[in-house]
């Protein structure tokens, strides 16, 4: 078996079909230093540039080959249907401008101002670089752009004599000028391209921000990748993340799913042996040349198998559920369903008594539901009175063709509810409690469907009525006014105005409209 | 206004058949055609913009309207609880057309969307049970 078999390609890893909450944090470099390459093209670093370089500069192929880019960050999608890929387009821009002029920006105070930074740096640059245009400064007075032209010089040489081969009149071009062998030319060519770049950043800032922040297309990675090296690469970038962030007492990042799937992948494989070399990796302190799976392996069980972490668990358990695949979203739909359902069937459970339509009523509830009164002493003719308007209400929901019918308890004492085959759930609160039958002061019957009976079962009555009077309107109240039993009757035959009905009502009443005004004056 | 509303039932009878019938299946009700001659009387202080929140008897909502003509300017709303839909959509579609008077037929299975509204006077008309309740939710 191949471990690509087992561990998936760019978007398996990156967006799985479960998908969970959680940044990942990763340098473009650790992908570039793990693609193929086709005639000479890292095709990682070419599909990066078509995606995101490409929008700062577009001739990247001679003056700014040697630009690094810097961090994608990696986070959970804003729509729910799975996870993107962003990068961190400040942080990005600052490295770019940091690259362009081999020199290091000073890292930003927080992120909310790296932007502005971003843009004082490049002004500044651009005033520098215009005195020494116009001669009113001397390059060397300047230590980064000096640098800069320093660092440069060598590969802009050496681009343009490369261009100068292959085009006659770029050849005539850098011949009357003598930018290669006039040293004074070459500066002035430098940093006017320079100026160039730095120009066009800032006057476009906020646009390349916003074209940035354009998640990755990651389908276009899936055959770009040499596997071995990437998973590798990705499972020491993570480990060290999940060491720091262990070290500083934070929680384990998210990134450390993939490591789980990784070592079991290996512990699969036990002859699959691989070997990277391991400088520049990010957070790496040992700043070791090489770095092999075994090395992962050992590093795996040393720092993370052994933690406890809850989410770590669940997710040892989840593999171990060799039955069900946790990586087909329908199955985890179908699981996710069956929880909702028993976590629905308890919370009624926790406040209802329900027995189907038929079957015999426990000694509790047949006391709430069908018991008659055990001393008329104490009730007064008005509540008497009540009292034969609740049973004679009950009575006539008792002969409706309900498919469960329940009592409540705890902060339900008093109700019944009644459950039909359309969804609809009925209850009142009857009586004031089930020891005295007492009839309640209620005066309304609530109608709601069962989803929103789950939800009305979690809530107080007080709850409730704040539900309802902060506007919601999926819970309807029936008042017990003379037309209530028809009420109840539209309610449990599902006989409402449907949208159809009311466009027939709309046609029926537009058949007969009064065109002239003429009747109205007689009012 | 009842004597315009008797003319126009006599000329849209068989609309109106049509209609009652719609509602009668809805609404588990007998309703006739007859019934809509039928008077009541209600008196109502008309102070502004109105909610009015009935059950939906035709002949409350003929008596609703035969009191704003009085107060032609401001702008009223119908809750009708969902009952007799099709006639309540006649009377006032009819009533607006000679009257020009703004009305709102709200066909809303509650009013809870109004619970917030405190630009409107809020007026139950009906049985206890139902001003009972109203005036609780808006207190």
């Amino acid at each position: 078996m191949q471990i690509e078999n087992l561990v998936g390609n760019f978007e398996d890893i990156f967006n799985p079909k479960v998908t969970y909450d959680g940044y990942f944090v990763i340098s473009s470099y650790d992908f570039i230093v793990s693609s193929k390459y086709s005639k000479g093209l890292n095709l990682v670093r070419e599909e990066l540039y078509k995606q995101y370089l490409s929008y700062i500069y577009p001739n990247h192929q001679n003056f700014i080959d040697s630009v690094n880019i810097s961090l994608l960050f990696y986070s959970s999608s804003k729509n729910g249907y799975g996870r993107e890929f962003t990068p961190a387009s400040d942080l990005f821009i600052k490295d770019y401008i940091s690259s362009l002029f081999k020199t290091s920006l000073k890292e930003p105070e927080n992120l909310e101002i790296i932007a502005e930074d971003n843009k004082n740096f490049l002004r500044e640059i651009l005033k520098n670089i215009k005195a020494i245009l116009n001669e009113k400064m001397n390059l060397e007075d300047n230590s980064i752009l000096y640098n800069a032209y320093l660092k440069t010089k060598n590969l802009v040489i050496k681009n343009l004599k490369d261009q100068a081969n292959n085009s006659k009149s770029i050849r005539e071009k850098l011949t009357n000028n003598s930018i290669l062998s006039n040293e004074k030319n070459l500066k002035f060519y430098i940093l006017s391209r320079l100026k160039e770049q730095a120009t066009s950043i800032l006057l476009h800032y906020d646009n390349i921000v916003k074209r940035m922040n354009k998640p990755l297309d990651m389908s276009k990675f899936n055959n770009l990748f040499d596997y071995d090296t990437l998973y590798l690469r990705l499972a020491k970038v993570f480990l060290n993340t999940s060491r720091d962030s262990l070290e500083k007492g934070h929680e384990l990042p998210t990134a450390v799913l993939f490591l789980y799937k990784y070592y079991n992948a290996l512990k699969v494989l036990k002859n699959y042996h691989f070997v990277i070399d391991a400088s520049n990796i990010l957070y790496d302190g040992e700043k070791r040349k090489k770095y092999s799976t075994r090395d992962f392996i050992r590093e795996f069980e040393r720092f993370i198998l052994p933690i406890e972490d809850p989410e770590i668990r669940y997710y040892q358990i989840m593999e171990k559920e060799n039955d069900i695949d946790y990586y087909d979203l329908n199955n985890v739909y179908k699981k996710l369903e069956y929880l909702k359902a028993l976590e629905d069937a308890r919370i009624i459970a926790a406040e209802w008594d329900f027995i189907p339509k038929g079957e015999s009523m426990t000694p509790r509830s047949q006391s709430l539901l069908t018991k008659k009164r055990k001393s008329s002493k104490d009730l007064d003719e008005e509540r008497e009175e009540k009292r034969e308007i609740v049973l004679k209400r009950q009575q006539f929901l008792n002969n409706t063709p309900y498919i469960y019918k329940g009592s409540g308890k705890n902060k339900f004492d008093g109700y019944i509810a009644y459950m039909y085959s359309n969804g609809f759930v009925i209850f009142e609160k009857f009586y004031e409690n089930q020891e005295t039958l007492l009839p309640s002061k209620s005066n309304a019957t609530y109608v709601m469907n069962i989803d929103n009976f789950v939800e009305m079962s979690k809530l107080s009555k007080p709850e409730i009525i704040k539900y309802i009077k902060a506007g919601n309107t999926d819970v309807m109240r029936k008042n017990h006014t003379s037309s209530w039993e028809a009420n109840m009757l539209s309610i449990i035959n599902s006989s409402f105005y449907s949208k159809e009905l009311i466009e027939k009502i709309d046609r029926l009443i537009s058949l007969g409209k009064i065109e002239n005004k003429e009747l109205g004056k007689t009012l | 206004m009842s004597n315009i509303l008797d003319e126009l039932i006599n000329s849209e009878e068989e609309i109106l058949e049509e209609l009652i019938k719609i509602d009668n299946q809805v609404c588990h009700t007998n309703f006739c055609l007859e019934d809509l001659h039928k008077k009541e009387q209600i008196e109502i202080n008309l102070l502004g913009d109105t909610l009015f929140i009935t059950e939906g008897e035709p002949n409350t909502t003929i008596a609703i309207l035969d009191e704003l003509i009085a107060q032609p300017n401001n702008t009223y709303y119908l809750f009708v609880n969902q009952r007799f839909l099709a006639l309540n959509k006649w009377l006032t579609t009819r009533f607006i057309e000679l009257t020009n008077i703004r009305i709102e037929l709200i066909t809303d299975i509650n009013y809870n969307k109004f619970l917030k509204r405190n630009d409107l006077f809020i007026m139950p008309i009906g049985e206890l049970a139902l001003v009972e309740q109203v005036k609780e939710d808006f207190s």
